[in-house]
């Protein structure tokens, strides 16, 4: 009991001593502050709206405005109302995200702060903690949250204007001019007749509009798939530059992407990281620094059973964004090597999909499980991420086990094999 | 010889590097703002007014028992000493105000607010500012000054809101945000890991929120208890033996309105105390924070308290009477009960007394010893005289040391608020002033001069006196600069040169009674008026005896009357 109170005691017991009938009025107003502070802050959060708006995808080195909106519901005032989101340090640009504001009656206050994501992730804005009370101190501060929210940055990409990637299979707008299998189901639009066109094709109707013969373009009947196996196992990297090497693995999977996605192009991703979104829920951990989600096995558990799920092979933005996301999360593991995971990884694929195997180096193992996914019908690719200075070697390899090895260590590597075979210049848009 | 040259250190090299390399760039700072208003204004304002509540009780207590003076009109001096102790003590808690002597401000502050309160109760209570024979009197016995109840109780009230304020003042500068500490607490994070070792020193301002509301309780027992005393019928004092038969009456209206300021003002406060202690959490914890927030919670917490006492005015007011019974007679248990231990503890301790006394009654009965004889105590000699030079001196001394502290302690409480004299422009308006007043006193003189030559010539004596020759007319003005005793031989002489112009001059050798007599056969109707005027001229002219004001007015009605009767005798041309 504070000694205050004790003293307050002491002042009713000498009004009431002494005969002090005003003494009455004094406790009721007393009372009346008392009972006030203690039933105003008890029901001060329950009336108070919290909301958090933002874009829940980034792009590496992109800003995100955040904008944390409370609302008071009630038609009392709120004379105080802290609230502290809780962002991460490296996350945060130099702005508070802690203030202290009041609330009129079925009144809203804003706040806006900004994230910046300067390394790919999965990471956690909030949670919001709310605090409010009374005015005079005689009640409890009361204190609510809203739950947090996530915020995905992707990897970086790398602008690959063209990527010439071989295959024996028609490869679209391409360098590969193959026309067959083209699915007169799926008519793509016309063009002049040339010769050596079948006569079956010739759009009647439009050369008699047009009075030139044109004929009907068709879609390929077999879609030009291209399924990404980025290995992620950490026994396959150098141990000294792993991470190094591994974020760069995850770069060149994702620019590729994006860059066939561009080209409409189908794309799919496997991977044998893990994804630590697998983790329950209630289990997760994020990195109080960084804030990014942390990958934690638990005891006895083994990493395998985090792998993260096979993305197939599909076009468009909404399934770019969810390769993107899956690359910004994935993690390195001693998981499953690549010579024995990229057998299993080709059951549920398409025949002739093109396999742009993502490792580290092209030592013989890797170069019999690509050679293997050959014979299978697939078109696999080696792409090397380490320096090698004996990648030589291993190009001779695969060349002979049918595919081809690619050593990207920079940037500029990816540009190099981005150039055209043949005849376009860097650069051009097909 | 070759003389060596002195090392010069410069700012320069890989120290300044290193002190640049350390130094963090300029972040954005804390938005965190406190309402100036809210500091300025309304809080010295309300320390004020609570402070002045329990002075204000005192006045209404002294009232009671001296109602013919105007002792509630002093609360404005409260406030004002109040308010200025308010404010005092914030400003020395300012980190500007470090360097101030606070305890010679503060003996300063205080005989200032003595001289003040003098003033004050001269207006109060007196006719204004003291007359020349007060300020006589105070020159010749300098206490006299300052040994007068109703000074000596307005300057304890005055002092008594001061105080208060000042210590009520100085509880919320603390509670406050220092300025150290929002400069520090606003810097990037980077910034504060740098200047580390800045780090102002926390406030306990939990402490200081629980000693406000303490001193706010033990101040609330006494308004309590002056509330209860302004309640009691004074006339049954003398009559009554037992304090709680007094009939009591109702609450004067000052001191409800003392009481209201008091606890609902000091809610109000207890408010301000919770923002600022806040404020401090929230600068600390680095929260960002804006103005409007101060603003919105004084309007809050005052919204609140004004809904909630005026609430409480229509609820009933029930009667203390039976609590209070209640109350005494468990007091009466406690006392009977401790009267009880204490008769246990004086029986316990006479009985151990007693084992060393068994065999008393065996001894020699106690000789009373013989009642010494006093000596007739020798009658006091009077004091001796004390010489009047030795006096003068002395007071001259303490009226001296008095206003030059008063001068002093003005100057000092100036200065230090920033006020600076210049001497410059004092010294020429001092020149200026010097040099009307030396034109003054040089007019002043001459007119003196001429005044006294004609006084002297026609109040040499009464014997070389012209007959027929009387004063000139005086105005108003001059006639009551003159003294009393000259005044009268004014009265006399005027009435002797009119009844001169009236056709009965008076002779050379006539003495004054000689020619009263003459002047009451020609106007027997005057008879009184000139008997009085002659008795009072002779006392004047030749008595030794002070000649008082209310004389002075007796002869000049007189005077005035005999003016008529002669007017009216007097041919008319």
């Amino acid at each position: 009991m504070p000694p205050y109170l004790w003293l307050a005691l002491l002042l009713l017991a000498i009004a009431f001593l002494l005969r002090v009938d005003f003494v009455f009025y004094i406790l009721y107003v007393l009372a009346g502050v008392f009972l006030w502070s203690r039933w105003h802050a008890a029901r001060a959060l329950t009336h108070l709206v919290a909301s958090r708006a933002y874009r829940r995808r980034a792009f590496l080195g992109e800003q995100v405005e955040v904008t944390v909106t409370l609302e008071n519901k009630s038609r009392l005032a709120l004379p105080w109302v802290q609230f502290q989101e809780s962002v991460p340090p490296e996350l945060r640009l130099e702005e508070s995200t802690q203030h202290v504001v009041s609330l009129a009656g079925r009144g809203q206050r804003s706040h806006v702060y900004h994230v910046k994501g300067l390394q790919r992730g999965y990471y956690r804005l909030g949670p919001l903690r709310l605090t409010s009370g009374d005015l005079f101190g005689l009640a409890k501060s009361r204190v609510g949250y809203l739950p947090s929210d996530f915020l995905t940055v992707y990897p970086r990409i790398v602008p690959v204007s063209r990527l010439g990637l071989p295959s024996r299979l028609p490869f679209g707008a391409i360098a590969s001019q193959q026309r067959l299998f083209e699915d007169p189901a799926r008519p793509m639009g016309t063009r002049d007749f040339r010769s050596g066109d079948p006569l079956r094709q010739i759009n009647w109707k439009a050369s008699a509009h047009t009075q030139k013969l044109l004929v009907r373009t068709f879609q390929p009947a077999i879609s030009l798939e291209t399924m990404i196996l980025l290995d992620l196992h950490a026994s396959d990297y150098e141990r000294r530059d792993r991470l190094y090497w591994t974020e760069w693995a995850i770069v060149t999977a994702a620019s590729i992407a994006t860059h066939l996605v561009n080209q409409r192009q189908a794309v799919g991703l496997m991977s044998n990281g893990v994804d630590p979104l697998r983790i329950q829920e209630d289990a997760r951990e994020f990195d109080e620094v960084t804030g990014r989600l942390l990958f934690q096995t638990l005891v006895g558990e083994s990493a395998r059973s985090y792998l993260p799920t096979p993305i197939p092979p599909g076009d468009g933005r909404s399934h770019l964004m969810k390769v993107l996301e899956q690359l910004a999360r994935l993690d390195t593991r001693d998981t499953i090597p690549l010579s024995e995971w990229a057998s299993t990884a080709g059951v549920r694929l398409s025949w002739g999909v093109t396999i742009l195997a993502i490792t580290g180096q092209g030592d013989e193992p890797r170069c019999n499980a690509l050679h293997r996914l050959a014979r299978a019908g697939f078109n696999p690719i080696l792409i090397a991420v380490e320096p090698d200075a004996n990648f030589g070697l291993v190009r001779e390899r695969a060349r002979r086990l049918g595919f081809r090895a690619y050593n990207l260590t920079s940037r500029a590597d990816l540009d190099r094999i981005a150039r055209p075979e043949v005849g376009r210049p860097a650069g051009a848009t097909p | 010889m070759s003389r060596r040259r002195p090392r010069v250190i410069r700012n320069k090299g890989v120290i300044a590097a290193a002190r640049v390399q350390r130094t963090p760039p300029p972040g954005a700072r804390l938005p965190f703002q406190v309402d100036p208003w809210t500091r300025r204004l309304v809080r010295p304002l309300l320390i004020a007014g609570v402070a002045t509540a329990p002075a204000l009780g005192m006045l209404v207590i002294v009232s009671i028992a001296q109602p013919d003076q105007p002792w509630l009109t002093l609360v404005w001096l409260c406030f004002f000493a109040a308010l200025e102790g308010a404010y005092t003590a914030a400003w020395l808690h300012h980190p500007d105000s470090r360097a101030v002597d606070r305890g010679t401000y503060r003996v300063a502050e205080v005989f200032l607010l003595l001289v003040l309160a003098r003033i004050v109760s001269w207006v109060v209570f007196g006719v204004g500012l003291p007359s020349p024979d007060e300020m006589r009197v105070f020159l010749g016995a300098p206490l006299s000054f300052v040994m007068v109840g109703n000074f000596l109780t307005t300057a304890f009230v005055t002092l008594f809101a001061w105080y208060v304020a000042v210590v009520m003042g100085r509880l919320f500068a603390q509670l406050d945000v220092g300025v150290e500490e929002v400069q520090f607490y606003t810097l990037s994070p980077a910034e504060r890991q740098a200047q580390a070792d800045n780090r102002p020193i926390s406030t306990p301002r939990g402490v200081l929120q629980t000693q406000y509301m303490n001193r706010w309780i033990g101040l609330g027992m006494l308004m309590v208890f002056l509330a209860a005393l302004s309640t009691f019928e004074v006339g049954q004092f003398a009559s009554v033996a037992n304090v709680p038969d007094i009939a009591r009456l109702g609450l004067r209206p000052a001191m409800l309105f003392a009481l209201l300021l008091y606890f609902l003002g000091g809610l109000w406060l207890l408010s301000h105390a919770r923002l600022l202690r806040l404020n401090a959490q929230w600068l600390a914890d680095g929260f960002g924070k804006e103005a409007d927030l101060e603003r919105s919670w004084q309007r809050s917490a005052l919204l609140v308290v004004l809904l909630i006492a005026f609430a409480a005015a229509f609820l009933p007011i029930g009667s203390t009477l039976g609590i209070s019974r209640i109350l005494q007679l468990l007091l009466n248990i406690l006392f009977y009960i401790a009267g009880l231990i204490f008769a246990a503890i004086g029986f316990l301790f006479a009985s151990f007394l007693s084992l060393f006394v068994r065999n008393a009654e065996q001894l020699p009965p106690v000789t009373p010893e013989p009642v010494p004889t006093f000596a007739p105590t020798p009658v006091p000699t009077p004091p001796a005289q004390t010489n009047p030079a030795f006096a003068f001196v002395f007071t001259s001394i303490f009226w001296a040391i008095l206003i030059a502290l008063a001068i002093g302690a003005l100057l000092f409480f100036l200065r230090e608020r920033g006020y600076r004299l210049d001497l410059s422009r004092v010294q020429h308006s001092v020149s200026a002033l010097g040099q009307q007043a030396r034109a003054l006193w040089r007019r002043l003189r001459r007119r003196a001069k001429a005044l006294s030559h004609n006084l002297r010539e026609r109040l040499r004596s009464p014997d070389d006196a012209a007959p027929t020759a009387g004063p000139p007319p005086l105005g108003l003005g001059r006639r009551r600069g003159l003294s009393p005793r000259e005044q009268v031989r004014y009265y006399y002489l005027a009435a002797v040169r009119r009844a001169g112009q009236s056709g009965v001059p008076r002779a050379d050798n006539a003495t004054p009674l000689e020619y009263a007599r003459e002047l009451k056969q020609h106007w027997p109707e005057a008879e009184s008026e000139l008997e009085q005027l002659t008795d009072a001229f002779l006392e004047a002219r030749y008595s030794p005896r002070p000649i008082d004001h209310p004389m002075v007015a007796r002869v000049k009605a007189e005077w005035k009357r005999l003016r008529e009767r002669l007017r009216r005798a007097a041919p008319r041309p």
